[in-house]
């Protein structure tokens, strides 16, 4: 019955963004200006909009007729939605087998990355040893070097040691996340020293005092590392193109890219593909959002 | 029996000196209040006592044997600190068990050391909250619930009442004196309120700039403060000063300034003379002091009375109920505080004398702030 208007003298109007537990910084709830609150609703719109145009665009195409795509003038909703273009794009490849080699590659990263980073965060973040600090930046140095200049050594090294074509070819070279480093530091210097202290003279020993309060406190940073760990794995293309050979090997991006062959493209086959390829991070998403939500939780330490 | 003895015990971080070396000796059983000024390096003296602070230098001894080389686990000591400290991903719980858990304490023994301290503090139906969930009261028993269940032979407290309401803050305080009485063990307390450690201990040490200034018993350390800044430290309203010269005129020693003639007995140590029809050269000789004397130790009379050593004008009175403080001024300096009887009938602008009772008066030196003596009496 009632709908929610922006205009509307407080009461009614939307608030939260569906964020439990976060009040959205806009200015006073109760007492703020309608017309500002208003703007910044239309504002945070808009930016919605813009990043989600074009994931609605490949939505959209994923169900048109190939030749649809190019209509004109260009239509934005397909005839009839055709279904079977997923069906048809997950057919066309072994596409069960490239889910799977995204899957072992991305758990390997994520798994990998969480352990260096948080180790060697903490080393970083509280242990005490000569050339931490210099230490310290000689890595984060290292987060200026792109990637791509990287790309061939560390493939001859993988070839070196034969193991391209193999999961531990892809997935070796990317254990290691500077920037998750940084991270990790960042927050464990977040977490009162009392709280290791108390454990200390509770008896836990050192791995002890990291595993049991340390880093169950780092949950949400570590949630965040984990999140970006696998969407950067999951959408890396360059790398397990230039490491994988076989269509065993194949991962789900690179097999995307392959709708996109020398003579054709099939677009409304390489959206659907794309499609699916986005659900995985879209429920990891849902899985770990809380943590982003409720951020650091050390409310209840004092 | 020793609990806890300190030797020379020092910190220093760079080049700030946190603590100077000092000794200290805990009886054990003794609940001992380590008072002092918000910096003064009571956090740090504990925290070396815990093993959780290198010392730069001295010694710590826990019953009898010297631990400086032994971690903070294995010094059977238990801390709560200022921050409470609590696990904020355990609940309750899982916060008084896990130094049983650490210690490999049988699952029984855990539940019922559990269940003994969640009963004494009023915890039961808190075990599977966590500390986010509590009020600020509850975590602060949780925390002396998580030291009691280990039933060390020393308790560390680092200010655990600072954060409570005055209310909360005197049922704990009679809590943990429960708690020592029913344990007997080896308790030092940090606190920065001298309410508190006039209230809880049964010695009180003194620290300001980390040096120990006094230690003594709560009376001890009211009636005999062994410097200035005790004085003024311990005691609300504070001790009230004056600035002036000590020396003797015959019959006794006599404290000159602020318009205030005090004549004491012949106790102290004062070199020149300062009988009224003496020269300036004997008055120079005189020893520069500071008088103080309690707000109690002051009574108001009638301005001009006979027995008024000065007058003064009220500037404000406080009436909380069962007494008054009124803040008097005048030639002598000031402003002082004097508690008076409720009754009295003494409003703002008022003028009174002030009487004070010269055996309570007491004289420190203005140089170093070592307290001479108490003027004395001199009917006696
Ligand atoms: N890690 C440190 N590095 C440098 N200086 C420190 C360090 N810890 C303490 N200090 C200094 O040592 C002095 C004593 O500190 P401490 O924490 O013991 O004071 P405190 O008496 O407990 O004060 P409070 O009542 O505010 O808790 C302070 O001057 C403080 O600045
Ligand atoms: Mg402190």
């Amino acid at each position: 019955m009632s709908r929610v208007r922006f205009s509307a003298g407080g009461a009614g109007g939307p608030r939260g963004g569906g964020l439990r537990g976060a009040d959205p910084p806009l200015g006073g709830r109760r007492t703020g200006a309608v017309p500002l609150r208003a703007l910044a609703w239309a504002a945070t719109i808009l930016a919605a909009l813009t990043m989600a145009a074009p994931f609605l665009w490949m939505a959209l195409t994923s169900l048109m007729g190939q030749l649809e795509v190019f209509s004109y003038p260009p239509r934005l909703l397909p005839e009839t939605a055709r279904f079977e273009n997923y069906v048809g794009a997950l057919t066309a490849q072994p596409f069960g087998r490239f889910f799977l080699n995204s899957l072992v590659f991305a758990t390997c990263v994520v798994s990998g990355q969480l352990l260096t980073a948080a180790t060697a965060g903490y080393a970083f973040a509280r242990l005490e040893f000569r050339g931490r600090e210099r230490l310290f930046l000689l890595f984060l140095s290292t987060m200026m070097v792109p990637t791509v200049v990287v790309l061939i050594p560390r493939f001859l090294m993988i070839d070196r040691l034969g193991w391209v074509d193999t999961y531990q070819g892809i997935a070796s070279t990317e254990l290691v996340s500077v920037w998750g480093i940084f991270l990790m530091r960042q927050y464990f210097r977040t977490v009162p020293t009392e709280l290791e202290d108390a454990a200390r003279i509770d008896g836990a020993g050192p791995w002890r005092i990291f595993w049991s309060v340390s880093l169950p406190l780092a949950r949400p940073a570590l949630a965040t590392l984990g999140l970006f760990a696998f969407i950067d794995a999951w959408k890396n293309l360059l790398w397990p193109l230039l490491a994988t050979r076989s269509m065993d090997m194949r991962v789900v991006e690179v097999g995307i890219a392959s709708f996109h062959g020398t003579y054709e493209v099939n677009w409304p086959y390489q959206m659907a593909a794309g499609v699916t390829a986005v659900l995985p991070i879209l429920v990891l998403f849902l899985f770990t959002q809380r943590y982003f939500v409720r951020g650091i939780q050390m409310e209840g330490f004092r | 029996m020793v609990g806890v003895r300190l030797s020379g015990l020092g910190k220093r971080f760079g080049d700030v000196v946190a603590v100077h070396p000092l000794d200290l000796e805990v009886g054990r059983g003794e609940l001992l209040v380590l008072l002092g000024p918000s910096g003064c390096g009571k956090s740090t003296v504990l925290r070396m006592i815990a093993g959780i602070e290198e010392p730069s230098c001295g010694e710590v001894h826990i019953g009898g044997s010297r631990v400086d080389d032994v971690e903070p686990a294995g010094r059977d000591v238990a801390m709560v600190f200022q921050s409470y400290a609590l696990y904020p991903h355990m609940t309750v719980r899982q916060n008084l068990s896990f130094g049983l858990r650490m210690r490999r304490t049988p699952s029984e023994e855990i539940e019922r050391k559990v269940r003994w301290a969640s009963g004494i503090l009023g915890l039961d139906t808190l075990l599977d909250r966590r500390p986010g969930q509590l009020s600020g009261g509850q975590r602060q028993r949780v925390a002396l619930g998580r030291a009691m269940v280990r039933e060390p032979s020393v308790f560390l407290f680092d200010e655990p009442l600072s954060n409570l309401d005055a209310r909360l803050r005197a049922e704990m305080r009679d809590e943990i004196a429960a708690l020592h009485r029913r344990l007997g063990a080896t308790m030092i307390f940090v606190t920065h309120d001298q309410v508190e450690a006039m209230s809880l201990g049964q010695r009180v040490a003194v620290l300001e700039g980390g040096t120990i200034q006094q230690c003594g018993t709560p009376l001890e350390v009211y009636r005999e403060p062994a410097n200035l800044f005790v004085a003024t430290f311990v005691g609300t309203p504070p001790l009230n000063t004056v600035e002036g010269v000590l020396g003797h005129d015959g019959g006794g020693v006599v404290f000159l300034g602020g318009g205030l003639t005090l004549a004491g007995a012949d106790a102290l140590d004062a070199p020149g003379s300062l009988a009224p029809d003496d020269d300036a050269e004997a008055d120079a000789q005189a020893r520069p002091v500071v008088a103080g004397i309690r707000p109690e130790d002051v009574t108001l009379v009638g301005a001009g009375a006979a027995t008024a050593h000065v007058d003064a004008d009220v500037l404000r009175v406080e009436a909380l109920g069962s007494e008054l403080l009124v803040h008097v001024g005048g030639a002598y300096g000031g402003p002082w505080i004097v508690r008076a009887s409720s009754d009295l009938e003494v409003a703002a602008g008022d003028r009174v004398g002030l009487e004070l009772a010269t055996e309570r008066v007491h004289v420190f030196d203005a140089v170093t702030g070592r307290r001479l003596g108490t003027l004395g009496s001199r009917e006696a």
